[in-house]
């Protein structure tokens, strides 16, 4: 089979080579690999290195951050290994029907401290009952309005100075 | 690629980078895309890993460009990049790649990929058919260590004392390789048929 003309720095090269010319075979073997083809990888290699630069790597990414994981993991598996022997014989006293009981008591605990929660009120009460009965007398009624009016008047003339001092303070700068 | 008329130089776009402009940093991308991207394909040999990989150097350089010593060249410290990053990956698929001890690739294929349609010379035309594949299938059969050398000496142009910075490995070694890849590149083209002999 008949082989195309190959190029001719191919065949300074394999001369140069097979007559232990160094400096020529170089030369000729510089020509080859600059006249082979270009490799390019495909278009918009850029941008697709530029978006991966504006991604963070994630925390887990960094080798630090998964030895401390694996760090944590094996103090954890080290402890539960430790204290699982402390804790499987309560585990055996509480058994099903400890179970149970321990939801009921629950319940029971939850209860006692909503009445204790309610008990605190009642001294509230109380004084409301007082305050309640007090307004049911006309004279005490009377007496409140007239209290409430007299701080309404002193609220909004106390509003009014200030209001002015404002205004006269703002103007001046 | 270091610096072209009024362009500015790699490595004031990586100071400028440094300094948080995006632009900068987008033209480096744009400068190095092709270099680094046919470094890592002819490496790993997946187009589609290369490009993951060549983001990765990329996003990485960014990171890391607060390392970057500007009286350096920008180049070979993004090789170097480029260099461990492949690595890793491959030792992750569980490949030793780059070490003298991987055997050569028999029957390696070339990495396939659309050839780059600004190269256009008639050496470009004439290496883009039949001899264009048979020197990137020798190239793939290569040796990972001897293919890596060759590449960033010929396709990347870097000097040897470069070559040894982005590889990490001694000076002397890297002309060993290189000597060894050339030699082994032509009894591979031999091999496969491509005999001076023939041509004339």
């Amino acid at each position: 089979m008949s082989r195309p003309t190959p190029p001719d720095p191919w065949s300074r090269f394999l001369a140069a080579e097979a007559g232990q010319r160094e400096s020529e075979a170089e030369a000729a073997l510089a020509e080859l690999f600059r006249a082979l083809p270009g490799r390019r990888p495909r278009p918009g290699f850029s941008d697709r290195v530029l978006l991966r630069l504006a991604a963070r790597p994630s925390w887990f990414a960094r080798p630090a951050a998964r030895l401390a994981l694996a760090a944590a993991l094996v103090v954890v598996a080290i402890s539960a290994a430790l204290l699982l022997p402390l804790v499987a014989p309560l585990a055996g006293l509480i058994g099903p029907g400890g179970a149970i009981g321990f939801v009921v008591e629950g319940f029971v605990g939850l209860a006692t401290r909503f009445a204790d929660g309610l008990a605190a009120w009642s001294p509230l009460a109380t004084a409301a009952r007082a305050v309640g009965r007090a307004l049911l007398e006309p004279r005490l009624a009377g007496l409140l309005v007239l209290q409430f009016l007299i701080a309404a008047l002193a609220l909004r003339g106390l509003v009014g100075v200030v209001s002015a001092q404002r205004s006269s303070a703002h103007a001046a700068h | 690629m270091s610096k072209r008329g009024d362009e500015r130089s790699d490595e004031a776009l990586a100071v400028a980078a440094l300094a948080g402009s995006e632009d900068a940093f987008r033209e480096l991308v744009e400068r190095f895309e092709g270099p680094v991207f046919g470094l890592l394909v002819r490496i790993v040999r997946r187009a589609e890993l290369a490009e993951e990989l060549a983001q990765e150097t990329f996003v990485k350089a960014w990171r890391a460009l607060d390392r970057f010593d500007p009286a350096r060249k920008f180049s070979s410290w993004l090789f170097k990049i480029a260099h461990n990053t492949a690595l890793d990956a491959l030792r992750r698929r569980g490949e030793e790649p780059l070490s003298l001890d991987a055997p050569a690739e028999p029957g390696g294929a070339a990495p396939e990929l659309p050839a780059d349609p600004a190269a256009e010379s008639p050496l470009a035309r004439a290496l883009a058919r039949d001899a264009g594949r048979a020197l990137e299938r020798a190239i793939g059969e290569l040796r990972p260590a001897y293919r890596e050398v060759l590449l960033l000496r010929f396709a990347q142009e870097l000097s040897y004392d470069e070559i040894a910075e982005v590889t990490g490995a001694p000076l002397g070694t890297v002309k060993v390789h290189l000597f060894r890849a050339r030699q082994e590149l032509a009894r591979r083209l031999r091999a496969a048929g491509w005999e001076p002999e023939e041509w004339s």
